[in-house]
């Protein structure tokens, strides 16, 4: 065919039209399947690491930081009792990069069985990790981590390490006892020492920037804590509110501080595990959506995204986490009006 | 730090060439000479850059937001073309001296897998916008490091009495099987 | 030239990586096992075969000066279909093979065959054409990749070929110490790591030019 612009272009324009339709049929035939291989991935490293269950484990899982990372539980049931718990979690103390691991615990503590789901490490050497007999899973097995020192038996613990591959079961044994602490937190109930939403109060009120002291009150609320704050001449300073929403990487936890009037003074997040580069811009304190909200009434605002005509910025490529945090606000929001007015009436 | 690591690992632990095996055709085609290696590693250097930059953006503000990631490889490819195009007419235009030291390269370098490899590594690795930067000059920089000693080690080759099926490239090859060699010697450093 | 000549033409004498030094990288980057090497063959095959198809079908409809990035186009579209497939069907194997996948767009076989010969001949020929440089491709992979493996870890394809000597050789009563030698031989792990890569094609290269120089 002859080489005129129009030529050119019109070719081009259909060669890239033609083959977009044709991607996003296969696209679409084969999203499912992609989906179902993950989830096949997932349940099947699940039977590894669990004993018997009957139930879908990744249909109800809760993601908790554990020292500094995130790690997700699963909970597996037989019946109406717990089989086990699987605690999917990663360590960044490989010999090369990230070592993610899924550890089965049994509802007692014990571990179970565990499995390497991904890693880079030297093959032959640290890549024993994955192996069936190495000594640092045969330490774990069957024992339950509130028993052994966590430390490998170079550093004077329990754990026996793969031979010439001391960093490889040093990183092994931090992951476990990453997966144990969530465990802990998510089976058996217990506390991790958290950041306190009361530490964050004076941070999201005028007090610290007129530089008063406050004394705070604090209260039970659905979402969290309530804080009530007055400065030292007694004058009603604000209020704060937590609240906490599902985000992109696991809880979004917000304390949104009131001025007495009801407009946003200032928003802290108190915790959250988006991702880094994304979402977790919300710890920015200028973010669009803290700047969307600041000085405002969030009850005389439409509290939806500027694109769907409401008066909120999202950070763009970051939605979900977005959401969370306008829906947060908006709870908060929410709480102290409930409170307020039940205040008013007792009064 | 986390900068510090990105630039650690990308030169020397995960090198680019010698680890990754990306951007092997101009490690063997284009290593004769140091001078010409220098001049290939500074134009991918430049090309890496610029396209690692544009993969970002299109990912996360075109691709992302238009829930089309599965176009990821047939926009970038087409970027990346277009760019070394448009950065060989642009150089042409502005700076005769870069272009009379980088043009020849330029046509080469769209094929060449590191360009494209480094871009979708970028995304599988969610770096952000800065670290993504950091991370494709720091590969290029892995890049040029690698091609300009084995250009210093072929020229010595060249005088040398080989087997004559040895010559050019199988010797080559062994050659450079020892220096990634020696780069192992650097993983474990992060 | 006869089919036959076409179809076998890029299996030895023309073969992509021992004769044209074509495809390097995933030759090198994927070929630490025999079954990804020949996983990695077989999915630039396939490529390769419908590229060439597709090439040859509408060669007369795409104008000369735009015809680089027509082909570009098409190759990149072939390549994320067989993405979505595999990740869709072939999970482990595509987790193996990781970016080498979307690499295939800027294999210089693909985009050479199809300038080279697909735009000049019909599409049957095309099609042996893709077979033909695809099999070379695939075997010559399979043949680093076990090379590799049986030096690196002593099996092939996942069978431990060593010790199954071994276990042979124990059967028919041969000398303990021999058995031994067989049975706890590991392997050299630098074969399946990334010099090794290098150093076993570098050596197959010199085989490969030895025995062309004598049957020459």
């Amino acid at each position: 065919m002859e080489s005129s612009l129009k030529n050119m272009v019109l070719t081009l324009a259909a060669i890239t039209l033609i083959s977009a339709g044709a991607l996003s049929v296969v696209y679409s035939m084969t999203e499912e399947a992609i989906q179902l291989s993950k989830a096949a991935k997932t349940l099947d490293a699940l039977g590894n690491v669990l004993p018997d269950f009957d139930n879908d484990p990744s249909v109800d899982t809760v993601t908790v930081m554990a020292n500094n990372l995130p790690a997700k539980v699963y909970t597996a049931m037989n019946g109406s009792l717990p089989a086990g718990y699987a605690v999917e979690t990663v360590t960044r103390l490989g010999y090369s990069g990230e070592i993610r691991f899924i550890v089965g615990f049994l509802p007692n503590g014990d571990i179970y069985n565990i499995e390497v789901l991904e890693h880079a490490e030297t093959p032959g050497l640290g890549s024993k990790i994955k192996d069936d007999d190495n000594p640092v899973l045969l330490s774990f097995k069957g024992k339950n981590p509130a028993d052994l020192v966590m430390k490998v038996t170079k550093d004077g613990g329990d754990i026996d390490v793969i031979t010439a591959s001391t960093i490889s079961s040093r990183a092994y044994t931090d992951a476990v006892e990453r997966a144990y602490i969530a465990f802990r937190e998510v089976a058996l109930g217990e506390e991790q020492t958290r950041p306190e939403a009361i530490n964050f109060v004076a941070a999201v009120l005028p007090a610290e920037d007129n530089g008063e002291e406050l004394s705070i009150t604090a209260y039970n609320g659905t979402h969290g804590g309530i804080f009530v704050a007055y400065t030292t001449s007694g004058d009603l300073a604000g209020s704060a509110v937590e609240s906490t929403t599902e985000g992109y990487g696991g809880p979004i936890r917000l304390l949104v501080g009131f001025s007495p009037g009801g407009t946003v003074y200032d928003i802290a997040v108190i915790e959250q595990m988006e991702t880094p580069g994304f979402g977790a811009e919300i710890e920015e304190h200028d973010n669009p959506l803290a700047v969307s909200f600041r000085g405002h009434d969030p009850g005389k605002m439409k509290i939806a995204f500027r694109s769907e005509n409401g008066d909120v910025d999202g950070i763009s490529g970051s939605s979900i986490t977005s959401q969370a945090y306008m829906d947060a606000v908006a709870n908060a929001y929410r709480e102290m009006v409930k409170f307020k007015e039940l205040n008013e009436r007792d009064e | 730090m986390e900068y510090f690591i990105i630039i650690i690992g990308a030169v020397f632990v995960n090198n680019i060439i010698l680890a990754q095996f990306l951007g092997i055709c101009p490690f063997l085609g284009v290593s004769n000479k140091v001078g010409t290696s220098l001049g290939m590693g500074a134009a991918v250097t430049f090309v890496m850059a610029i396209a690692s930059l544009a993969a970002y953006l299109l990912q996360y503000y075109v691709l992302v937001p238009l829930n089309i990631e599965f176009m990821q490889t047939i926009v970038f490819i087409l970027v990346i073309a277009s760019l070394v195009q448009m950065v060989e007419i642009i150089l042409k235009k502005v700076s005769p001296p870069l272009y009379q030291a980088l043009g020849v390269f330029l046509p080469l370098i769209t094929t060449n897998c590191a360009v494209l490899g480094v871009a979708i590594l970028l995304v599988q690795k969610e770096y952000n916008l800065l670290e993504s930067v950091v991370f494709s000059i720091s590969n290029a920089i892995g890049f040029t490091l690698a091609i300009v000693l084995f250009a210093g080690l072929r020229e010595k080759l060249e005088l040398e009495d080989l087997p004559a099926a040895m010559r050019g490239v199988p010797v080559a090859l062994v050659v450079a099987g020892i220096l990634a060699m020696a780069f192992m010697g650097f993983s474990g450093l992060v | 030239m006869n089919k036959l000549a076409i179809f076998t033409r890029g299996i030895i004498k023309d073969n992509p990586v021992f004769v044209l030094l074509l495809g390097m990288c995933p030759t090198l980057g994927t070929t630490s096992l025999a079954v990804t090497g020949f996983g990695m063959g077989a999915a630039t095959l396939f490529v390769l075969v419908l590229s060439n198809i597709v090439v040859s079908s509408v060669k007369n409809l795409i104008p000369a000066k735009v015809r680089i990035p027509a082909y570009i186009v098409i190759i990149a579209s072939l390549v994320t279909i067989l993405k979505l497939c595999m990740e869709a069907y072939m999970t482990e194997l595509y987790e193996a093979l990781g970016v080498f996948i979307p690499l295939i767009v800027v294999n210089c076989i693909i985009l050479g065959r199809a300038e080279a010969f697909a735009s000049k001949n019909n599409m049957v020929d095309s099609a042996l054409d893709g077979m033909g440089i695809g099999i070379g491709f695939t075997m010559a992979l399979t043949l680093l990749g076990a090379v590799r493996e049986i030096l690196g870890t002593g099996s092939v394809f996942g069978y431990n070929f060593v010790k199954g000597i071994g276990g042979l050789l124990e059967k028919w009563g041969a000398n303990e110490a021999v058995v031994n030698s067989f049975m706890q031989w590991d392997g050299v792990l630098l074969f399946v790591l990334a010099p090794g890569a290098f150093i076993a094609l570098g050596y197959l290269l010199v085989i490969f030019n030895k025995v062309a120089a004598k049957s020459k």
